[in-house]
Parts: structure tokens; sequence; C-alpha cells
């Protein structure tokens, strides 16, 4: 009886320290590599954004792994808040496909632009990189009004986040007074890396689970069976309201097309990014998903034909090219240098074409 | 498939291991060891697998045809012929480009520039490591040092063995010739915890101090050109002690992995930073491929016995030929010829340097190394040239700033230079249950680091 409790208690032991080596030196690699405290509880949103009056911003000087902001909470170098004499500023507006979370550090398609655009002596040009990981376009019309059209860009850039019209049970909504989500208590950090480096087959597998348990929750018809008509309609009017609002700054609007990795109608090869997509949008099914892409893509289209204002149309070019992107939206490095390549062109016959 | 990473950890191991002690014959091991060592190879590229298989082959022919054949011309081919096969091998996929472009280069030199192909070709990860054990095998059975094996299933074992496969040690058959023999009759409960040790300490070398160090030393000498000369010292430093830590984790790790499946792998460094001089050096590091370059190569082109200046030939060409086998690249034989030079200045000089101060010896030798090794980073000379500039001409510019790089570069320091090896502190190891504590403290420290995602392949693969 001694024996099998001596042993148990080894056992406890033996786990004990298992797990509280494991958490230390995961806390200790964060340290080593990203500059993360040891003992705070990181959160990227916490780090990277600040509320300031009715809208969310970059935090100045904001940093978060391998994400950093410069004094006015945008990512990429330190810039003055005026343009200097000779230099037009190009400022791009979206969400984390235009921040860049999936690229090495200064292959973001932003950062490759400012590059590509390194060559040009007059006139010079500076890339700004405002876009925020989670903005949809409703909430960026705030946004830009209140922060980065102070910053006189010539040339705005939108590359707007349909899909994020397909989340929630509500519509996307732009509170009146914007607030951070509150501080999270203890996280593991070991246990987050862990589940971070599951295989595939078991993440999906689990994907999978969570959904099935997240649409059980719900009434029927709580998935969209077809492209929500009233989301596309807000997406479009939303779309529509900030092109106005860019315009009446005195900078000159430019849409780009939403691209996806999925093809449409989806082939088999689609369904890995989009049933990862499904964990973020799970009233979206592949199909409406892609459906509703197009349909907004469409719109977005229209918008530009209806203002006269120049579009790019991205998804034409790299739609149903797994190469260029991470997941179903997001760019790896190869894409952000498609992306950065089409604007880069775009730019020079712009000037080419209005000297 | 690399040793620190999960699929290695949590799903080969464990399923080698257990199986390998389910089966009770040698014969049947040799076969599960074989299967498992083309899985291990194959989870990079399976065509690799053929080239091996095929490399394999011949060369279990050619011991079968040694030991048929006595003496005779016969017996000379089946010298010749598996080596020829094997080099002509290794020399295409590893040398063919870069043999096309020096000679597109030097012809560059004349105002010629004779337009070559880069042909697409694909460095097989592990040849040079797994040709030289084959050659090694040959000409051991040639030499009747060892009985060539019978059993094909022996010989792939320890061709295709995993845990020394892709980057050493150069383990020569005799060495484990006698644990293959007994195989059937291994003691797996004599060899675990030892095995365990092993492996686990090579494990935090690699993950927890030859990662910590690569994150830095690879951001800084990635932007070289802007170091100030002590950011490049910082960096090469850094350098240093990350591709000891490295290659040292992967060996003691393959003699731990050696252990769990009761075969005695040889040491493969023995404290090299605490060398000092050339000589002592190369006793201490990669000792099975600087014993192998000895024993077929030194030797054979006549050693020391032929008077000085064919000592100093032979010296300079044996570490020109060790400098190449790493890569095909002129940095690598710069590093080999600058090696060579350094053996045959101390041989010129012993009499004066083996009376210096030994922290002078130590000291200074410790400095040469520290410049070879630009040569074995650098890419192209051109960039070994800028970081010895950077570190010897005074310069302003960039450094690490991070505390705990330079905490490590501290730690790896005493532990290379002045701490305990693996084999100073494990060769007489016995369990004790405490011992289990540091083991949960070190796994759990490794498994926690592998998994946030950011762990690098061995130095030595790419050799």
């Amino acid at each position: 009886m001694r024996n099998k409790l001596r042993r148990a208690l080894y056992a406890i032991v033996v786990a004990l320290l298992f797990v509280v080596s494991a958490e230390s030196a995961a806390r200790l690699d964060d340290w080593m590599h990203w500059s993360l405290s040891p003992l705070s509880t990181p959160n990227m949103s916490e780090e990277l954004l600040c509320a300031d009056g009715r809208i969310l911003r970059g935090q100045p000087h904001g940093k978060f792994k391998k994400f950093e902001l410069n004094e006015f909470g945008f990512r990429g170098p330190e810039m003055a808040s005026v343009p200097a004499a000779g230099t037009e500023r190009v400022l791009i507006l979206g969400a984390s496909e235009t921040f860049g979370l999936y690229e090495t550090t200064g292959k973001e398609y932003p950062a490759q632009l400012t590059t590509l655009l390194a060559t040009s002596e007059s006139p010079r040009f500076e890339v700004v990189n405002a876009a925020l990981p989670g903005m949809n376009v409703r909430t960026m019309r705030n946004y830009w009004s209140d922060w980065p059209s102070r910053f006189r860009p010539a040339w705005v850039f939108v590359y707007p986040p349909t899909h994020l019209y397909l989340g929630g049970d509500e519509l996307p909504s732009a509170p009146g007074q914007a607030t951070m989500a509150p501080k999270a208590g203890f996280q593991s950090r070991f246990w987050g890396r862990l589940r971070d480096s599951m295989p595939l087959a078991y993440r999906q597998w689990r994907f999978r689970q969570v959904l099935r348990a997240e649409v059980a929750q719900h009434p029927d018809g709580w998935v969209f069976e077809s492209p929500p008509a009233d989301r596309l309609q807000a997406f479009t009017e939303d779309l529509d309201e900030l092109v106005k609002a860019i315009a009446a700054s005195g900078a000159r609007p430019i849409l780009l097309t939403h691209a996806v990795s999925s093809a449409t109608p989806p082939r088999s090869e689609d369904m890995e990014h989009l049933v990862t997509m499904r964990l973020s949008l799970p009233r979206a099914t592949p199909e409406v998903l892609v459906d509703f892409e197009q349909k907004a893509n469409s719109r977005i289209l229209a918008i530009a034909e209806q203002r006269a204002i120049p579009v790019i149309d991205l998804a034409a070019v790299l739609n149903g090219k797994h190469e260029f992107f991470a997941d179903l939206v997001h760019f790896n490095d190869s894409g952000a240098e498609v992306v950065a390549q089409l604007l880069a062109d775009w730019i020079r016959q712009a000037c080419l074409a209005h000297p | 498939m690399l040793f620190n990473s999960f699929v290695f950890l949590l799903g080969f191991l464990p399923v080698t291991y257990l199986v390998f002690w389910t089966l009770r014959s040698a014969s049947s091991r040799y076969v599960w060891l074989t299967v498992t060592g083309y899985v291990f190879y194959g989870y990079w590229d399976a065509r690799f697998c053929l080239l091996m298989a095929f490399s394999t082959l011949v060369s279990f022919t050619a011991g079968l045809g040694l030991l048929r054949l006595p003496e005779g011309s016969a017996r000379k081919l089946c010298l010749i012929v598996p080596i020829a096969i094997d080099l002509l091998l290794l020399g295409f996929f590893k040398y063919t480009n870069f043999f096309l472009q020096s000679i597109h280069d030097a012809t560059g030199l004349f105002g010629l520039g004779l337009p070559v192909p880069v042909l697409q070709i694909v460095l097989p990860i592990g040849i040079s490591f797994y040709t030289f054990h084959t050659i090694t095998y040959i000409v051991d059975c040639y030499r009747g040092t060892i009985r060539p094996t019978t059993n094909l299933f022996e010989f792939a074992a320890y061709v295709s063995l995993f845990s020394q496969l892709v980057a050493g040690p150069i383990v020569r058959f005799r060495q484990i010739e006698e644990d293959l023999e007994h195989l059937g009759v291994a003691d797996r409960r004599r060899w675990l915890a030892k095995g365990v040790a092993f492996f686990l300490w090579g494990l935090l070398e690699k993950v927890l101090i030859a990662d910590s160090l690569a994150a830095f030393v690879d951001a800084d000498l990635a932007r070289h050109e802007t170091l100030s000369t002590l950011g490049a010292w910082a960096a090469m430093l850094g350098y240093t002690f990350q591709l000891y830590f490295d290659f040292c984790g992967y060996s003691d790790m393959a003699v731990g992995l050696g252990f769990l499946f009761g075969i005695r792998i040889p040491a493969n460094f023995n404290s090299p930073y605490k060398a000092l001089d050339p000589a002592d050096f190369w006793r201490r590091w990669h000792i099975s491929l600087s014993s192998c370059l000895r024993d077929y190569l030194y030797i054979p082109l006549g050693g020391n016995r032929n008077g000085e200046l064919t000592t100093v030939r032979n010296l300079l060409l044996t570490m020109l030929i060790g400098g190449i086998w790493h890569g095909a690249n002129w940095t690598f034989v710069i590093w080999g010829g600058y090696h060579g030079l350094l053996l045959v200045l101390y041989r010129v000089s012993a009499p004066v340097w083996d009376h210096l101060p030994r922290l002078v010896r130590h000291g200074g030798f410790f400095i040469l190394v520290v410049v070879g090794w630009v040569f074995f980073r650098a890419t192209d000379v051109a960039m070994a040239g800028r970081l010895l500039a950077a570190m010897f001409v005074p310069t302003r510019g960039e450094m690490s700033h991070h505390p705990g790089f330079y905490a490590v570069l501290l730690f790896s320091a005493w532990w290379s230079m002045a701490g305990p090896n693996v084999w100073d502190v494990l060769t007489e190891y016995r369990w004790k249950p405490i011992h289990g504590l540091a083991f949960a403290t070190v796994f759990g420290a490794c498994l926690a680091v592998i998994a946030g995602g950011r762990q690098s392949p061995f130095l030595y693969f790419q050799f």
C-alpha cells in the first residue's frame, strides 16, 4: 500500500514538474523571440489596438510577436504626420489581409509595394498600411474619418474584407463608443502552443466537432442557405459611404475586389480552407461563402462604375490559386508579392496617364 | 523527419521502439530497423530511398564478392567498382552544379565566361554520410578488418539506421558489428535509462541552446553588412556555439537512440572548444569524420612516414577534401585549407606553442577556430570577406541587444569551454528514480519550445 502511494506521489511530482517546466520554457521562449514579458498574458488585440473615442485604432508603438506599429499605430516604419513635399502618400485601408498575418515581416503587400515604388523619383511615394485586423467596412467608415484621413493621403486603396459580413448573429456594427475587450486571465502558453501544433487532420476534426456543436445550439434556418441579401446590401451601402467619405476628403479612392483561395464553385481542394474559415463564420456554408464573395465583388465593381472610381480586380487574378494564400483569405509572401506588383503597376500607369 | 519534431518524438520513435522490442529474433529486428530507416528517410522525399537502396545493394554485393574472392584482380574490382559508383553518385548529386559554375567563373576570368547549364539537381539529404558508411564497409572488407556480412538486412539496417543516417556520426560497420550480431539477445532494460539520458541531453543542447542562439545569429548574419565590430564578433561567437550544440546535440541524440535499440554508437565530440591546438581540436571535433579521413585518406596517402614535405602535402590534401566533403562551395574548400594550414603551422611551431601558458593556447586557438567558422558559415567568399573585415577593422554598426542572447551565449561558452560533456557525465550512468524528475523537466521544456514551431533543421543535414 505504502509502495503504491509512493509511486502515485512520484508520478504526480513528475507530471507537475513536466507541466511547470513546459510552461516556464514557453514563456522564456516567447521572451527570447518576441520580447513578451514572461509574466503577462499577451493578447494580440490588447497589444495592438486601443480605444480612441468611437473607434479602435492601432496602439502607438504597439508590439506583439512579429507585428510592430509605428508612432501613429500603423504597421510599418515611422513616418511624419504630413507627407514631405514632393511625396504622395498612398494609404491602404483593410483588415488582416492587408495588415499581414502570415507573411514574413516586411513581405506584407503594403511593405512590398513600398519597395516596388521606391525607385520612383517624381513623384516619390510613401505607402501607409492603415489596416487593422478584424476591421469591417462599417467600422472602417468611422476609422477613416477619425484617424487615417488626418495623414493627408493622396491615394487611398480600399481592400474590403467582404467575408466579415457573414459573421455573427447581427450585422457588423459601428458602436458609438469603442471599448476594448476585457483583459484575459491566466492562459497557459504551453497549452496554446500544443493546440496550434496538432496535426491538420486532428484540427479539422476538432473544427467539425466545434462547428456541429455551434450549429446545434441554434434553431433551424440559422445557417444561411443562400447569400443573405440584407448583409450584401449592408456591405454595399457601407462601402459606398466609405468611398464617398474618402473622396470628400480630397483623396483619391481606389477599390480592390476581394480575393479568396477558393474557386467558384468550390473544388474539393478548396474545402480545407473553407472548413477552417467556417469556424469564424459558422453560419456560412462553403457554397454560401463563395457565392457571397462573388456577389460582393460584383457590388464592388458596380460601385466603382457608378462613382467613376478606379478598381483593381484582384479576385480575377488570384481566386482559386492556392499557391498565393496561407488560408482562405490571407496571402502568403508570394500572394502579397502579386498584389503589390498589381498595385505598383496600376500606380505607375495612373501617373503616366495623369502626370 | 527531425529528431526535434512531434512526429518523431510522439509518433515514429515510440512505435519503432515498441515494435522493435516486441520482435524477438535478430533477423526480424534487422528487417524492422531497415523498414523504419527507409520510412524515416523517405519522409523527406521517397525518391531518395531508391538511391540509398541502390547504394546498399551495390556495397552488399561487393562485400559478398570480397568474401568469395580471397585474392586477385577480381577482388580489386570488388573494391574499386562499388567505391567508384558511390563516389560518382555523390559527385553527381552534390558537386555537378558546383563544378559547372566553377568552369563558368574560371573561364570568366579570361573573358570567355563559357555558358554552362545549371541543372535542377536535388541533393539527397544525408548522402555524404551513408556514402561514407558504405565506402568504409567495403574498404574494411577488402583489408580484412571485418568479415563481410551475408545477411542483406543486417547490412541494410546498418546503412539505414535512422539514428545516424542523415547527419552522422559516421559509424563504421566494425564499430557496431558486435551489437548488430547480438541484436536478437539485446537487453532492453540495460540500456533504456542510459539511452533516454543521452537523448534528452542532446535534445536539450539542440532545442534549448542551439536553436535559441540560432534565432539571433541568423538575424544578425542576414544583415551582416550592417554589423559593428562587436556585433560581428557576437554573431560569430553565437554561431560558433550554435554549430557545436547543434551538431553535438544531434550526435548525442543519435548515441541515445542507439542505446535504446541495443546498439552502442561511439562518441563524436569530446569538448572540442577545450582544445589547445589544431591537432587536439581534430581529435575532439566530429571524431568519426576526422578518424575516417585519417584512416582512409591520410594514412593511405603516406601519413607522416615519408618526410616533412609529403606530410605537409598529405595534411593539406586531407583537410581540403574534408572541407569540400562538407559542401559544394569554395567557402568549404577555404575552411578545409585553413585548418590544413593550421595543422601544418602547428607541426612546425609545436615546440614553442606547447610551452605557452595554457590560457594563451586555449584562448588563442579558440579565436582561430572562430575565424575558421566565418568561412564555414558564409554563403560565399564575399560574405566571408565582409564578416572578417567587420570583425578585424573597427566598424560602427548594429548588433543584437537582447539580454537573452548574451545570457545563452555566456552559458554556452562556459559549458563548451569549461563544463562537462555528455560522456563525462553519463558514461557510467546508473538510473535512480530521482533522475525521472530531471527527465520530466528537460522533456517538458524541450516539448514546449518545439511546439513553438520555430525549430530549425540540424545544420549538418545540408552536408
